[in-house]
């Protein structure tokens, strides 16, 4: 009698452990996609920053002199090079990665110098109007800043989160993470800067 | 887009998640989006036409209120009902955290059956010892969120520091229009005489306020012996004017609960606005309300009202639980219209950067952001750019 209570114990916490794991399993799992998600998403934000930002570079001569609109247009043309297909993402390494995020900072930074102060900045930067002057082109690169800002926090959420949980032990004696690259936050300026203190 | 957005609190009681939630679907629904709301009910009867009941009220004491949520395993199955037949581009959940139709919505969203999940956080106040107890079992739910938004500075901080990461700030909205274009009611618009000093507040509520105001009450009256206060707010009067000392009594009128109209009639008639809280402010919609109607506002210095009162440049701030500075702050107001009226314009122009246009414009942002790009059908997608 004892023997078979001693069995049934050992099967459900073997059970019981076999449940945390895959439900642990899943979790990760969960948060790999979660990362590829908003890393694609971020790349997708970057990139229609980064053509905004182009076509202001080169449309809107009567309001940036031409040493900042070729600035701009260095900076948002090196930033459109870089490899951003979802295979070309999959390759990419953190070095790549670090490269990337240098060049993205110098494109908030060229676009902070070249931009007309936008006036009534709200909290988060959206408190711009983009009427009077030439409307459009700048509206569209102020909002494509705005949303590579949003884009950026929610992925680096996603990293945070992620390796969170691949650092539990479980995890990690587990493998349940797979061959997965662990994901790096992605640290560049996005022009928040020093809002938080205001 | 098909949004799908959870509300956690019953529609019955009002309350500011649910005029929160009310609004924003109204303004997306405006802008020809496809909008179905979840919130505890236990029919249709109460709900706005676009919201579904989530199953059977029940009031539980909960984060210093009593809330009516809804919780079991009937409503796990109606709003695993409800995911399944929405089939939403994104669901947005609000107070994600609270016992309710959010937290089993969270649970029980999967990949297969809903979009990204987006989720609001209004609260500034989460330490319950429960939440802490039971915070592992909740993480795995969290991690469901791709988007998190704070409604305040506040709010977000809670965030970071309670449940762990970081979260993006959209404020709460007003309709701005509503207050601006309120008509004053000639009873409760004061004279150089009787000015008129507004609250509005759950009376039952300490932090709201109300004792500090009674407390101010007479040290006004010393000076302006014909000011008079209005509180609009639902509560047990005759226990709130127990606050009062007998001569001041007469002073202030007890409006009770008040509709809406009624609110932002009063607010554009008074005089002051006294938010005269203690604490416990995640944000200060009333006070937007207030700067919205053009009202002078006198506000206790709490960081959620400094932030909306823009470090006091559209409205007095003065020393938090203080009746004595509470006083001097609607003297000062009271004896200068001069500077009552500088304050209200600026609150005006302060107030439409909540305005609901904006906000839910920035809603939307967040929504196609998590989306990713070239998906869904919003404003974003005008621009023939590829």
């Amino acid at each position: 009698m004892t023997a078979v209570a001693w069995v049934l114990t050992v099967v459900l916490v073997l059970v019981a452990l076999a449940g945390w794991l895959s439900a642990t399993a899943q979790r990760v799992d969960r948060l790999h996609r979660r990362v590829e998600t908003s890393r694609a998403a971020l790349d997708a934000e970057l990139t229609r920053r980064a053509s905004a930002a182009l076509e202001f570079a080169l449309e809107s001569s009567d309001h940036l002199d031409p040493a900042s609109a070729l600035l701009l247009a260095d900076a948002a043309t090196t930033s459109l090079d870089a490899p951003r297909t979802p295979a070309a993402l999959r390759e990419v390494n953190d070095a790549d990665d670090a490269h990337r995020w240098r060049v993205e900072s110098d494109l908030t930074r060229a676009l902070a110098v070249a931009l007309p102060v936008p006036d009534g900045t709200g909290p988060d930067g959206t408190g711009h109007d983009g009427t009077g002057h030439d409307g459009a082109g700048l509206a569209r690169v102020l909002d494509a800043s705005h949303r590579v800002r949003l884009a950026r926090r929610f992925h680096n959420d996603a990293v945070v989160q992620t390796r969170r949980l691949r650092g539990k032990r479980i995890v990690r004696w587990g493998h349940l993470a797979g061959r997965a690259r662990l994901p790096e936050t992605a640290d560049f300026l996005d022009g928040e800067g020093d809002g938080t203190g205001s | 887009m098909r949004i799908g957005i959870v509300c956690p609190y019953s529609f019955d009681v009002p309350g500011g998640v649910q005029f929160h939630v009310r609004d924003l679907a109204e303004h997306l629904l405006g802008l020809g989006h496809h909008v179905r709301v979840l919130a505890p009910a236990d029919d249709e009867s109460t709900l706005p036409p676009f919201a579904d009941p989530g199953g059977n009220v029940v009031a539980v004491p909960y984060n210093g209120s009593v809330a009516r949520l809804s919780f079991g395993p009937v409503t796990a199955g109606r709003v695993r009902r409800w995911l399944a037949e929405g089939a939403f581009d994104v669901l947005h959940v609000h107070e994600p955290l609270s016992p309710s139709t959010s937290l089993l919505a969270l649970w029980a969203a999967t990949p297969a059956t809903t979009g990204p999940l987006v989720a609001t956080f209004h609260t500034a106040n989460l330490r319950s010892r429960a939440m802490q107890a039971a915070f592992p079992l909740l993480r795995p739910s969290l991690e469901k969120i791709s988007a998190r938004i704070a409604v305040s500075e506040d709010a977000r901080r809670t965030v970071v520091e309670h449940v762990g990461g970081d979260a993006v700030v959209v404020p709460n909205g007003v309709v701005t229009r509503a207050f601006a274009q309120a008509p004053r009611r000639a009873e409760w618009t004061g004279t150089a005489e009787r000015p008129v000093v507004a609250f509005v507040g759950r009376l039952d509520e300490p932090r709201k306020g109300l004792p500090l105001l009674c407390q101010a009450v007479p040290l006004v009256r010393a000076v302006v012996p014909g000011a008079r206060f209005l509180v609009a707010g639902r509560g047990d009067v005759a226990a709130a004017r127990e606050l009062l000392g007998p001569a001041d009594r007469d002073a202030v009128e007890f409006l009770g609960s008040v509709d809406d109209r009624a609110k932002e009639s009063l607010l554009a008639s008074a005089d002051v606005y006294l938010a005269p809280h203690t604490g416990g402010e995640s944000f200060g919609i009333v006070l937007v309300e207030a700067m919205a109607a053009g009202v002078a506002v006198a506000a206790a210095d709490l960081g959620a009202f400094r932030r909306v009162l823009g470090d006091g440049a559209h409205g007095e701030l003065f020393t938090v639980g203080d009746p004595d500075a509470a006083a001097r702050a609607v003297l000062g107001l009271l004896a200068d219209p001069a500077r009552r009226a500088a304050l209200a314009a600026a609150g005006q122009a302060a107030a439409a950067r909540y305005d609901w246009s904006v906000v839910a414009g920035e809603v939307l942002t967040v929504y196609e952001t998590v989306l990713g790009h070239g998906r869904g059908h919003g404003r974003g997608h005008a621009r023939g750019a590829r």
